[in-house]
């Protein structure tokens, strides 16, 4: 299921969706290659999750074209959940039964064979979780859930990954394991669509990176690229983010406001 | 601090534990849906009213009854026939008490719903005086309904007090012990049930408890249901039994409570002493039960607050062997959803279903009292519930549900594998009521067939309505448990059933009255022909496009 390196995996033309009145993503166009980890960056209400949503068959759009390994998330949502490992935002997994029980469900719906058991002891371990294994999803912490919805998205080896804020809750052994373990993924030729607000882990991790704001990309390219769109030499990804949504004098006028407030007097 | 600022607090965990009791049994509600969350909140209130008025009605007609019961018409002893009526109004506060209490008990213990009071500058006093009142909020007004409406009722009609000053401490007693075993049970739920091992004999004590969880859950609606059915029945087998035997009965609770009562309400001089001495003996033991029940209960609610409110600490056993079984898709869901609905109490009666059908079935075949009105009743009920089954393992995968929609899972192999799991609980029901029928010889060989003949159009009704309420979340975005509110999804379901399933059972009995060898053979024929018409064209029917 591997693809050649900068084969489009992802490809998104002029993406539109309304809930009610509310255009939540409008016109978005962008595409993702194997052998890239491309971020996904954007303020809350942005139009993130609904594209991600959108991109994994889990929402229709109002119009637009959606292409994922060449099939239509729309027309062949199987096919398309076939090819995707997805860590969703809020991890809301099946709280009566085991990561054991889980794991087990979630590899005979994909037919997985079962030389899979060796993957997840890697992954089981890599994660510190093997404690947890038989004890409800109920009484796991929220870190702990964090990594089994990633070890979930990973028993089938994916060629591509769709995380929307994957690092939520985890501790910094399980982040770098888990930062290690899109290298490989990478280094493999798979794919990687991330969506997230910590803009360090963008600006270290992604190959590519797409900013939108309201629905709209408002900039795209590599951090060096958007360095020179903003033409501030050295300028972190945050600072990038601020410019390209408008939105840096806003929060330089709060912070003085704030400073004013609370201040020593 | 004073009372009224005492009970305006309680009412804010009061409201939240209510709130979150109904989220335990409705775990599909779209908590983004502003209307269906107001909703919910209403119905809090809603539900308690229905429970009064249930509880006013039962209060008032058996009252009634009791008062106008004469010896003739139970063919017996007066003061028995009076003790099964009573003791059936007990046993009916009991299970609508426990029912009331059982999901907010299990709020109170698992969830930490007094978080935002905790850090109120309140004393440890208050605190818990404030838990206990937020408790006993839960089933104020049904509590005092059932402990005061009958002992008033009868009082009322009998122009004497005596009614009153004895049934109200022991309606007090029933309603304590009630509350007290439904705490004990939602604590039993948390420390047990949702405590997954991995050795087989945990794992089986943990199924017995939760079968009592779901018998006890259950239990109010299918004894409330056929109450006046099993009344007569009971009467007429108590007063059939000898002296000494009822001696031994009598002191099974609440027998023994509703005993004493009629035996302090009649010329008690004229009864049996032995019998009374056995009565008094239990109403003794139940109420140091209760005195003992209601201190553990005030005990642990009053302290609540200051435990860990979470899960108890969890022993996390490490395991050596992390080799898991694959299946197929189909067998994969038909497990997940049995563990699922088995883990959950608002869904075990999927599979308690079964256990309390039999036990009714059981009941007049043993006593020798089945009727054809009993058989017809039981095959009403079949057909209405099985089906409806397909709405709640519709609605197992709660919240998690968006996470299946993310697995490469086909909407037929969904569909299939729920439609098939109903009809492998239905089919263990038949098979166990056809062979109760050929140990008992009731009824006879060809309704006995009848209840196995069904299971294919069980299958078919279920997979319509499954697949209907698919169709209605893809193409109108309605949420499964907004979809079985809706009067035009309940019609829906209505006439599949009657179409599918009702019509050749009504054949069935129709041509029945003629020739039942016929009317088994017709009916079994529109079953399988059902099956036949529908598995072919399923793979047309359900896309799995958006």
């Amino acid at each position: 299921m591997r693809t050649s390196l900068s084969d489009v995996v992802i490809q998104v033309k002029n993406l539109v969706k309304y809930f009610s009145n509310v255009r939540a993503v409008d016109g978005l166009s962008f595409e993702v290659r194997s052998g890239e980890i491309y971020g996904l960056l954007g303020p809350n209400g942005a139009g993130k999750t609904t594209t991600v949503k959108i991109i994994c068959g889990l929402l229709k759009p109002t119009s637009g074209e959606v292409k994922v390994f060449g099939f239509s998330p729309m027309e062949n949502p199987v096919e398309v959940k076939k090819r995707i490992g997805y860590v969703p935002e809020d991890v809301i997994l099946y709280e009566s039964l085991t990561p054991r029980e889980l794991f087990e469900f979630i590899s005979s719906v994909r037919n997985l064979s079962m030389d899979v058991s060796s993957k997840i002891g890697s992954l089981v371990d890599a994660f510190n979780i093997r404690q947890y294994y038989d004890s409800p999803i109920a009484t796991l912490s929220i870190g702990t859930k964090q990594k089994v919805a990633i070890i979930a998205a990973l028993l089938h080896d994916p060629p591509l990954l769709v995380l929307d804020e994957p690092l939520r809750g985890l501790d910094v052994r399980s982040s770098k394991i888990f930062k290690e373990l899109l290298s490989i993924h990478i280094e493999n030729g798979g794919a990687v669509l991330l969506s997230t607000h910590i803009m360090e882990l963008a600006e270290h991790l992604c190959t590519r990176v797409g900013i939108i704001d309201k629905g709209k990309l408002v900039a795209e390219g590599t951090v060096e690229e958007l360095r020179q769109l903003i033409r501030k030499a050295g300028a972190s990804l945050e600072e990038i983010f601020l410019k390209t949504t408008e939105q840096e004098e806003e929060v330089a006028e709060i912070v003085n406001m704030l400073k004013e407030a609370f201040g020593k007097k | 601090m004073k009372f009224s600022e005492m009970w305006k607090i309680s009412n804010i965990i009061y409201r939240e534990v209510q709130f979150r009791a109904l989220l335990l049994q409705q775990s599909t509600v779209d908590l983004s849906d502003i209307k269906a969350v107001k909703r919910l909140l209403s119905s809090v209130r809603i539900h308690k009213i229905l429970m009064s008025i249930f509880i006013s009605i039962m209060g008032v007609s058996l009252a009634a009854s009791m008062y106008f019961l004469e010896s003739s018409s139970i063919n017996g002893d007066i003061v028995f026939g009076k003790t099964v009526m009573v003791s059936g109004y007990f046993l009916l506060i009991f299970f609508i008490i426990m029912f009331l209490s059982l999901f907010t008990s299990t709020v109170f213990l698992s969830v930490d719903v007094f978080q935002p009071v905790v850090i109120l500058p309140l004393s440890d006093e208050d605190l818990a005086r404030v838990t206990l009142l937020a408790y006993l909020r839960t089933f104020d007004i049904p509590a005092i309904l059932a402990i005061f409406i009958f002992p008033i009722i009868l009082s009322i009609l009998s122009s004497s007090m005596f009614p009153f000053v004895f049934g109200v401490p022991l309606c007090f007693i029933m309603v304590s012990l009630s509350s007290t075993v439904a705490l004990y049970l939602a604590k039993a739920y948390f420390s047990k049930i949702m405590q997954s091992s991995k050795s087989k004999l945990k794992n089986i004590g943990r199924f017995i408890l939760m079968i009592m969880w779901g018998i006890l859950a259950f239990g109010t609606y299918a004894f409330g249901s056929l109450f006046m059915e099993l009344m007569p029945i009971l009467m007429r087998l108590f007063n059939n039994w000898p002296p000494y035997l009822r001696n031994v009965i009598i002191i099974i609770f609440p027998l023994s409570l509703a005993y004493i009562y009629n035996v302090l309400l009649t010329n008690w001089l004229f009864l049996a002493k032995s019998t009374a001495i056995a009565a008094l003996i239990s109403t003794a033991f139940s109420t140091l039960l209760t005195f003992y029940g209601v201190r553990w209960l005030m005990k642990k609610i009053t302290t609540l607050p200051f435990e860990s409110m979470k899960m108890p600490a969890t022993k996390h056993e490490v395991p050596w062997e992390l080799k898991i079984p694959i299946s197929n898709p189909l067998i994969a869901v038909m497990k997940r959803d049995f563990r699922l609905a088995s883990r959950n109490p608002s869904l075990s009666f999927i599979i308690i279903f079964p256990i309390v059908m039999f036990l009714i079935y059981l009941l007049p075949v043993i006593l020798g009292a089945f009727t054809p009105l009993f058989l017809t009743s039981i095959f009403g009920m079949l057909i209405f519930f099985y089906p409806m089954f397909s709405i709640t393992l519709m609605l197992v995968d709660g919240k998690a549900g968006m996470y299946t929609f993310t697995l490469p899972l086909r909407n037929r192999t969904l569909i299939k594998a729920k439609a098939l799991l109903v009809t492998v609980f239905y089919f263990t029901l038949a098979i166990t009521l056809v062979l109760t029928s050929i140990f008992f010889h009731t009824p006879d060989m060809y309704t006995s067939m009848l209840f196995i003949a069904i299971a294919p159009g069980i299958y078919v009704s279920s997979y319509i309505i499954m697949s209907r309420m698919v169709k209605s979340f893809k193409e109108e975005g309605l949420s499964f448990y907004e979809m079985q509110k809706q009067a035009v999804f309940i019609l829906f379901m209505l006439i599949t059933v009657a179409f599918l399933v009702g019509i050749p059972v009504l054949l069935y009995f129709i041509i029945g009255l003629e020739s039942k060898k016929l009317g088994v053979i017709l009916a079994a024929t529109l079953f399988l022909s059902e099956l036949l018409i529908t598995l072919p064209i399923d793979n047309k029917w359900l896309k799995d496009s958006l």
